[in-house]
């Protein structure tokens, strides 16, 4: 029990983590578990139907149980789809009902004429649909819902016992039901368990490297980075300032040209500070498509920065998407369109500058948004002590309920739209898309993909909840 | 989350998963069978006791082999089970008029644990070899404990169909299908390239608020002086810009405490600025005189600002090296921003702290923002101040009002306070006399 060196615990997976969404690509390849399941579920129950007419009483309910496991088994293949993914909890449980729905109405197809609970199919048919769930939901609900539905199961059994063809305690037939759900069950749990945490640690490990990489090339990064704007400023201002020192006065000439220079270096960094994530990638797609003799024209449409609020994941889904876009085989380098625009606020990155223009009220009024500056025009030096004062009252005010007021969420919904035109045909297109859209699903909402051949669109919402605060 | 595993992992992660599921399989059967044979020892044969300790060591057995994976253990499972599936058969079909044919599920349930075993392999082929093993085992030990009871012999399809699915699931996981084998690296990539880039932005939002700091501030100084002789402060922060940029580590954040604090080639009356005793002064009074924030007001006032400080100067101990030279250089281009602006020579900054965090009030009685200026100078505010602040974590809050100057509100994370060094709060008093503009 004791170490003498304890081993680092690494951070557990989110409870809410499958093996879908940690790791999509590898769900697209656990997919075709769901339709296999399907059938043997299915040809199990009309089997197992076929073969004790005898013992059911109400055919109507007999028909109707193997139809609703019929449906049962359509909706996990239709959830389970690629295109259709993440597997939401309200799929597993729509899933579960309706197979438990099946159960009862087969029970009760053969009420008081069952002479064995062993061979009714619903059971077993239970317990392979919560095996199928095993790559698509996180391992705690898997457990919950088998244990709900070996409940269930339980009870009919025991309701069924005095009628059973066999002496022995009602219990036994209980835990015989039960075993064939829970046991399926707990093996999809434990699946689903172990690999998320597999997937789980790997990640872990994959981002530590990936974070001394970048910290590797800090110093070079770093140099670049210098370089860069040194060269860009070195030209003019440099020695502007140098030979201003050395003469040691400024003419009226000097005082004009640092005018000018200073409008002008500071434009050119205005300019850079507006450049986004997305620029830069764009950028370095086009640069790479004019490498291959092509003339690229990609356009971005981002006016209001919304590129900043996503995250690392979304980036890299984003960033990897328009890459297998740009070098797929017959792209066509002109075509290519990103835009970004939604509802609710922008990301807080850039100053919003909102204009109170004169003294529309006397009384001072405190910036109602955090990132607003009450612009003023004319100066009032009288009383200015007094108004000092007020001011710092006011802030010290408002630094104080500022964190309340900056924790209430205002959720945003950036809307993305990628346009491409590839001739390719659609089920070329589709697979060579298909991982990086399985990607993109586990990290956005409603992603939608129309084609209208040869132009590609795909549309997806980034949910932003925009809680800025420190504390 | 969208690093997925690498192709190279997939079999083996793929591989435990399914052995951990086999196990939980068969654990639930094996209980199930001793809870199942428990009760009917009790009520009814108390000499099915002995299938009780049969399944007692199958699981056993099973735990083991769960916990170390040897292969002595796995065959060791395998002739005890083979072994307990005899014994169970025939203890449990033996017990008169109760079961009517030899296929029961409770009869099955420790042939299913046993053939779980295959799951354990590390590749596909070696768990189907495993399982078929186990399951020729298990129905041909069955099969002769059947031949010695009355009971007629039924074929168990619960064993086979059991045997069936793992060895499917087996085979499924085993055969990598992942067509799309070069979109794994390439998100990869994508996650690598995301995060250099961040690196650069931020190396690079850090670059554009220095050099505005220095660049374009000491320009629009320029171009706001008189003709004329240079003055010592102009000449003074010439000096200053130009060393900064030929500075080439002017990047780095390393040892950044010592690096923002000298000001290079001071020259005449500020020659005594900033003096550095390292070990002379008592720690707290150090840590004050040390951070980026003191240095800051210092070159402010060599600019002729009168700044007075008040509240907990000794917190800035408190942030690191990195924070420090931030939040110095943000509360220095507020000051500039006051000598450009505002019209007025004194400002207040105000330090307070709490817990977690340190703010600083940065207050001036100017005659605040105009409208043209700020288009212009939104620059200032929103690099050097703002972004450098939030990349911190912190937030920043600004306020211009009519005749009451402007009031910019730094708040940034700082390590948690530590209750201890009770002899600071003397030092944490307002200055009665701060006033000296050295």
């Amino acid at each position: 029990m004791t170490r003498a060196t304890p081993i680092p615990r690494r951070p557990r997976a989110p409870a809410s983590a499958s093996q879908q969404r940690l790791d999509p690509i590898g769900g697209l390849a656990a997919w075709p578990l769901a339709p296999v399941v399907a059938l043997i579920v299915v040809t199990y129950a009309i089997v197992a139907t076929m073969s004790r007419m005898r013992e059911i009483q109400i055919t109507e309910l007999a028909a109707a149980s193997v139809a609703v496991l019929m449906i049962t088994a359509a909706v996990l293949v239709w959830a389970a789809r690629p295109d259709l993914a993440p597997f939401t909890r309200t799929r597993a449980v729509v899933i579960v009902a309706l197979g438990l729905t099946a159960h009862v109405l087969a029970a009760a197809s053969t009420w008081q004429f069952n002479s064995m609970i062993q061979d009714d199919f619903a059971p077993i048919g239970l317990g392979l649909l919560l095996l199928a769930l095993a790559p698509f939901r996180p391992w705690k609900e898997i457990l919950a819902l088998g244990a709900s539905s070996a409940l269930v199961v339980g009870v009919t059994a025991l309701a069924q016992s005095p009628f059973l063809g066999i002496q022995t305690p009602p219990v036994l037939f209980a835990i015989i039901a039960m075993t064939q759900v829970l046991a399926p069950a707990l093996a999809s749990a434990a699946y689903s368990r172990q690999v998320v945490n597999s997937i789980h640690r790997w990640q872990t490990d994959a981002r530590r490297a990936i974070r001394a990489r970048t910290e590797e090339s800090r110093g070079a990064l770093a140099t670049e980075v210098v370089d860069h704007r040194v060269t860009n400023l070195g030209a003019d201002v440099l020695p502007f300032l140098a030979d201003v020192l050395e003469r040691q006065e400024l003419t009226p000439a000097d005082i004009k040209r640092a005018r000018s220079l200073a409008f002008q270096v500071r434009r050119v960094l205005v300019a850079e500070v507006d450049h986004t994530w997305l620029d830069d990638l764009i950028d370095r797609e086009r640069l790479k498509l004019t490498e291959r003799g092509l003339n690229p024209l990609c356009v971005i449409a981002d006016p209001e920065r919304r590129a900043t609020g996503f995250d690392s994941d979304q980036r890299a889904a984003v960033g990897a998407l328009i890459v297998a876009l740009c070098t797929l085989q017959g792209f066509d380098p002109t075509s290519l369109v990103v835009q970004i625009d939604g509802s609710g606020e922008a990301p807080s990155d850039t100053d919003q500058i909102t204009q109170a223009f004169g003294n529309r009220t006397a009384r001072a009024t405190p910036a109602t948004d955090t990132t607003t500056i009450a612009i003023v025009t004319a100066a009032e030096q009288q009383a200015a002590t007094q108004a000092k004062a007020q001011a710092r009252a006011q802030a010290q005010v408002h630094a104080a309920t500022a964190p309340r007021t900056r924790t209430t969420e205002l959720s945003a919904i950036d809307t993305i739209t990628i346009q491409a035109g590839i001739s390719l045909p659609p089920f070329h297109r589709r697979r060579a898309l298909r991982p990086y859209l399985s990607v993109l699903r586990a990290v956005f909402t409603r992603v939608r993909v129309t084609s209208r051949h040869p132009l590609l669109t795909l549309e997806f919402d980034a949910e932003r909840t925009t809680t800025k605060g420190i504390n | 989350m969208s690093l997925g595993l690498p192709g190279h992992l997939v079999q083996l992660t793929l591989a435990r998963a399914l052995a951990r599921a086999a196990h939980w399989f068969a654990l639930t059967c094996l209980m199930a069978a001793v809870v199942s044979v428990g009760i009917l020892s009790v009520t009814r044969s108390p000499e099915l006791w002995i299938t009780i300790v049969v399944v007692a060591a199958m699981g056993t057995l099973l735990i083991l082999f769960t916990r170390h994976r040897r292969i002595a253990l796995a065959v060791a499972y395998l002739i005890v089970g083979t072994l307990g599936v005899y014994v169970f058969t025939m203890t449990v079909l033996g017990v008169p008029d109760v079961f009517p044919t030899s296929n029961m599920f409770l009869v099955a349930l420790p042939k299913m644990a046993l053939v779980m075993v295959g799951g354990a392999g590390t590749t596909a082929l070696a768990g189907v070899l495993w399982s078929t093993a186990a399951f020729i085992l298990a129905e041909s030990a069955a099969f002769v404990a059947i031949v010695n009871t009355t009971v007629p012999y039924r074929p168990d399809l619960f064993t086979l169909s059991t045997y069936l699915v793992l060895v499917g699931a087996m085979v499924l996981a085993g055969i990598d299908r992942r067509a799309s084998n070069a979109a794994q690296p390439a998100i990869h990539r994508a996650v690598q390239d995301g995060a250099n880039r961040q690196l650069r932005d931020a190396l690079d939002t850090r670059a554009i608020a220095l050099l505005n700091d220095t660049t374009v501030a000491q320009l629009v100084a320029l171009s706001l002086a008189e003709p004329g002789a240079l003055s010592p402060s102009l000449k003074a922060s010439l000096n200053y810009t130009l060393t900064t940029l030929h500075d080439t580590n002017w990047l780095t954040d390393i040892d950044a405490r010592t690096n923002t604090t000298p000001q290079p080639t001071l020259t005449g009356k500020t020659t005594q600025q900033a003096p550095r005793k390292p070990l002379a002064a008592p720690a707290t009074s150090d840590a004050w005189l040390s951070s980026a924030v003191y240095t800051a007001i210092g070159r402010s006032r060599d600019r002729g600002l009168v700044v007075e400080v008040t509240g907990d100067r000794d917190a800035l101990a408190r942030l690191d090296a990195g924070s420090d030279r931030d939040v110095g250089l943000a509360v220095q281009q507020c000051l500039v921003n006051v000598i450009l602006h505002a019209g007025v020579a004194s400002a207040e900054v105000a330090i307070e702290s709490d817990l977690s965090t340190i703010s600083l009030l940065i207050t001036d009685a100017g005659r605040g923002f105009t409208e043209s200026e700020s288009a212009s100078d939104r620059l200032g505010l929103r690099q050097s101040v703002r972004r450098r602040i939030e990349q911190l974590g912190g937030s920043v809050l600004i306020w211009s009002r009519p005749g009451a100057g402007t009031s910019v509100h730094l708040t940034v994370p700082a390590a948690t306070q530590t209750p201890t060094k009770p002899a600071t709060s003397q030092s944490a008093r307002p200055d009665p006399n701060p006033r000296s503009p050295r």
